[in-house]
């Protein structure tokens, strides 16, 4: 009896994730396709009245405009940014990791607070911060230079979008590289300093040849994320005249006039959707054959860092530059901002400070309710990713079930699906089943609940370093399969899970291009407030919350990294 | 403090105005407040947060036990279409513009008002009795005062052409395309797309969907071309002054109430709707917003010279709402930069 009990919940339960898992990416991917191909294009696929058609595909690559302004403002866009945010987290992080810097672990702090800020809020602040005629950044230069006229920054430009893009990107690449360098035998460089040569001729001729095949991972990466950008192009590209595919596919759905558009913006998602998953195979392909060029061995080594020299007083330039149009004057602005509104320092007097925006942000109900939302979003949707994830991992590296590698293709396509589509899928999805769920939190707690390839992947790697033995040993003293993976495993793997689901907590409560294009009244998340108050002409209110925010979220996560620390993950 | 100016001014406006009293006491309105107050809450949304927040605070205190939830967002009748097409009602009231809502109107997504029900006095209706009319809003242009001289700034639509203005205004990607609707009324279609064609290229107008106060409080623009008036007057509310020009041809949007027709707290929505078409509810929506009342009986001094014709004006009506929406249709793709 006890050995049947056990051998049904090995089977049950990771065949129970497998259909989650399977549910959460597949079926919206489904309704996807099937939208582009169901007509008329303002019908639901599965409405009453829909037929078979291929006039939203023939419309989506007749328009022109697809071809002359989406298609290449896109690719301009990634092109530039992947270019430039990988040169500032390389940058970045060989100062950081491999230099005599000083204060190294401040300006890890510096450089990774950014990441906290929901992207939104940061778009606000860059907007005062780098407007042509009045951003407080080009008074400043102004003054500095003595010029007259406006810029020298113009935040509405192309240039632009993708300065901005960078700063947002390039913490996370940093966070990558970092890891990358921390682990790298200094051995060569040695070599290079002994032979004369300068910090920067090591490293351009060695540091960077010999990581090349392992910044390709990063950069796909960021390929992938820059692709699916919409609140930076929202903002700052629109201006701009910048129209890339995530807002054709938002547009559609919401047109300035006439009706929602489904079997177009469906459309429209398709060849985005197939070059995202292009550049998810160059990703899978770059992280095999970076492990072939390895340079980390188990054989010890001391790390010893580099003397920056005369080049000292240029990376600190480069430091602050970077530190400052981050994280440190958009957080000023921000504060600024909810006292004062958009009035510019100099043009008001501080006696005019209100504390009104922060008042009726803890006053309002819808702050409130919004609050709430945030935390039981992000934080469900961390908890059912993270389970599911430790799940299909362990289906995949342990179990011998036949379909075990399309199940581990089919997550890892999660990470190639962009925001706004996953919304568009779960929104498609949620309007044609009799599922009563569209409008409520949980419709955004299970369409943010697609980023399995997060966990699959951290599970994956602390599973394979947990010995089958130890499985085998337990499973001979009598224990069921349950009572094995609660007790062996799942301890042993616990500190890369928390990290996995600190990380897409952090990522939940960023998220702004999902809620925005599910939201209601009752579902609205801090982040589409923020922008909301924003839009409406209330700065103050959309600053403090903004700020509130950032408060709020900043202890969860120390508190959590204790934890992790506190369970034995040393990352 | 807002909750006690509320609390005050729907004592002072109750209390004043008999009509109010009559209306909250008369037995179909009772009635409905019984039955609403079982359904305990309401579902308003409007294109503007700041036109639909304030009856968030203020009906509760009218009508105890009937809460209200709000979305104020450009995109609510899409996203109310959506809803209905999945068969997810959600909604019951929305406030928008006559050409707005001729799609719900056409999609038979709204019920037939009953006057007799609401206890309106000589309803102002629209679309066969679907839109009960409350307010009227103006385009505008908003400067600040203390950078823009307001005898600099024209006095005609036509006249923000002129080269002087070029890299120096703002537009709403959400206005800009429904004030050309307007002055294709005015105009005729093809001058109006040729004028908002040199708006966005020839001017180099800053097209956004942030709040173009923003800009033009910064510095950043001088002008906001094409606002509604009203939101300068909330400003003002604030402490915030901003000059405010009416350009001509005046393009006047008339506003309503419509209920949807699967509406999942129907009476409620009633409730709602007739309140805010009392003088009360007109009374307290000019005091917490700013509101100007342009209706022909306006004592307003703009209003009197529009309804006497002393100025170019084009209204926003049923019978031309197709025309108009045509025209919007066509900008709509100029001004987001998907057409020439």
């Amino acid at each position: 009896m006890k050995s049947r009990g056990g051998d049904w919940l090995r089977l049950a339960v990771p065949a129970a994730g497998m259909l989650a898992a399977v549910y959460l990416i597949a079926v919206p991917l489904g309704m996807l396709i099937y939208a582009a191909f169901r007509g008329p294009a303002d019908f639901l696929p599965l409405e009453p009245g829909a037929k078979w058609t291929l006039d939203n595909v023939i419309a989506v690559f007749s328009d022109e405009t697809v071809y002359g302004r989406v298609i290449p403002d896109t690719l301009i866009f990634v092109a530039g940014t992947v270019t430039l945010t990988t040169f500032m987290a390389l940058i970045l992080a060989w100062l950081v990791e491999r230099t005599d810097l000083r204060h190294r672990n401040l300006w890890f702090a510096i450089i990774v607070f950014p990441t906290l800020v929901p992207l939104v809020v940061k778009a606000i602040a860059w907007i005062l911060l780098m407007s042509p005629n009045a951003g407080w950044a080009n008074l400043g230069i102004r003054w500095l230079m003595g010029w007259d006229g406006k810029g020298p920054i113009n935040l509405f430009s192309m240039g632009g979008l993708i300065f901005t893009q960078s700063l947002a990107t390039a913490p996370f690449v940093f966070l990558q590289m970092s890891a990358a360098l921390r682990s790298m035998n200094p051995a060569l460089e040695e070599a290079s300093r002994a032979s004369g040569a300068s910090p920067m001729t090591t490293f351009r001729k060695v540091t960077f040849p010999v990581l090349l095949p392992g910044l390709l991972a990063p950069v796909i990466l960021v390929t992938l994320i820059t692709f699916e950008q919409f609140e930076l192009p929202l903002i700052i590209g629109l201006p701009a005249g910048v129209n890339v595919f995530a807002f054709r596919i938002y547009n559609e759905l919401n047109p300035a006039s006439g009706l929602p558009n489904y079997g177009g913006a469906a459309a429209v998602s398709l060849p985005f959707l197939a070059l995202g998953f292009l550049a998810l195979l160059a990703y899978n392909r770059a992280i095999k054959n970076a492990e072939r060029f390895v340079t980390v061995s188990g054989k010890a080594y001391v790390q010893k860092r580099i003397p920056l020299g005369r080049w000292r007083w240029p990376a600190y330039l480069f430091l602050i530059f970077f530190a400052a149009f981050s994280a440190i004057l958009p957080v000023l602005v921000l504060v600024w901002t909810s006292f004062f509104g958009f009035s510019a320092p100099g043009n008001v007097p501080l006696s005019q400070a209100s504390m009104a925006g922060y008042a009726s942000a803890i006053q309002s109900p819808v702050v409130w309710r919004a609050t709430l939302n945030s935390f039981i979003v992000a934080g469900l949707s961390a908890v059912i990713v993270t389970i599911l994830g430790a799940l299909v991992a362990w289906v995949v590296v342990r179990s011998q079930f036949p379909g075990r590698k399309i199940l581990d293709a089919l997550t890892f396509t999660s990470l190639g699906i962009p925001s706004v589509i996953a919304g568009l899928s779960v929104m498609l999805v949620y309007l044609s089943l009799p599922i009563g769920i569209y409008g409520t939190v949980w419709i955004l707690v299970l369409a943010y609940s697609y980023r399995l390839a997060v966990t699959t992947r951290i599970a994956r790697a602390a599973i394979m370093q947990v010995h089958k033995e130890l499985e085998e040993a337990s499973q001979a003293s009598g224990a069921k399969w349950a009572a094995t993976q609660l007790r062996i495993v799942l301890p042993l793997i616990l500190p890369g899970l928390l990290s996995a689901f600190l990380l897409l907590f952090i990522i939940g409560m960023r998220e702004f291009t999902i809620p925005f294009v599910l939201y209601s009244q009752e579902n609205v998340v801090l982040s589409v407030l923020i922008w909301q108050l924003f839009q409406g002409g209330q700065p103050a209110h959309s600053a403090a919350l903004g700020i509130l925010m950032i408060v709020l979220v900043i202890p969860v996560i120390v508190i959590a990294r204790r934890l992790i620390a506190r369970s034995g993950s040393g990352d | 403090m807002r909750y006690a100016v509320v609390a005050f001014l729907v004592a002072i406006t109750g209390l004043l105005h008999p009509a109010n009293a009559q209306w909250r006491t008369q037995a179909s309105t009772q009635q409905l407040y019984e039955k609403a107050r079982k359904e305990g809450k309401v579902i308003f949304w409007g294109p503007a947060r700041g036109e639909v927040e304030w009856v968030s605070r203020a009906l509760p205190k009218v009508f105890p036990g009937v809460e209200v939830e709000f979305v104020g967002d450009n995109d609510v009748v899409t996203r109310a279409i959506a809803e209905a097409r999945g068969g997810r009602h959600r909604i019951d009231v929305m406030w928008n513009s006559v050409t707005a809502s001729v799609p719900l109107v056409q999609r038979n997504l709204i019920a037939v008002l009953n006057p007799a029900e609401l206890g309106v006095a000589n309803p102002q209706m629209g679309f066969n009795g679907q839109m009960l009319y409350v307010n009227k809003a103006l385009y505008a242009v908003a400067f600040d005062p203390k950078r823009t001289n307001e005898a600099d700034v024209p006095r005609r639509w036509a006249d923000f052409l002129d080269p002087k203005f070029k890299g120096r205004m703002t537009s709403s990607l959400f206005l800009l395309p429904r004030l050309t609707g307007g002055l294709g009324l005015a105009w005729g279609e093809d001058k109006a797309l040729a004028w908002v064609r040199n708006i966005v290229t020839g001017q180099d107008t800053l097209l956004t969907r942030a709040p173009r106060e923003t800009f033009v409080e910064s510095g950043e623009r001088a002008l906001a071309l094409g606002e509604i008036e009203s939101t300068y007057s909330r400003h003002a509310l604030e402490g915030k002054i901003f000059g405010v020009v009416i350009p001509e041809p005046v393009v006047m949007v008339q506003f309503g109430l419509l209920v949807m027709k699967n509406a999942p707290h129907p009476n409620a929505a009633r409730l709602l709707t007739g309140w805010l078409a009392t003088p009360e509810a007109s009374a307290m929506r000019q005091q917490l917003t700013g509101a100007r009342d342009y209706s022909p009986a306006s004592t307003e001094p703009l209003a009197q010279r529009l309804h006497g014709k002393q100025m170019e004006a084009v209204f926003d009506l049923p019978d031309n709402m197709q025309a108009r929406d045509a025209v919007i249709r066509k900008a709509t793709p100029i001004v987001a930069g998907r057409a020439k």
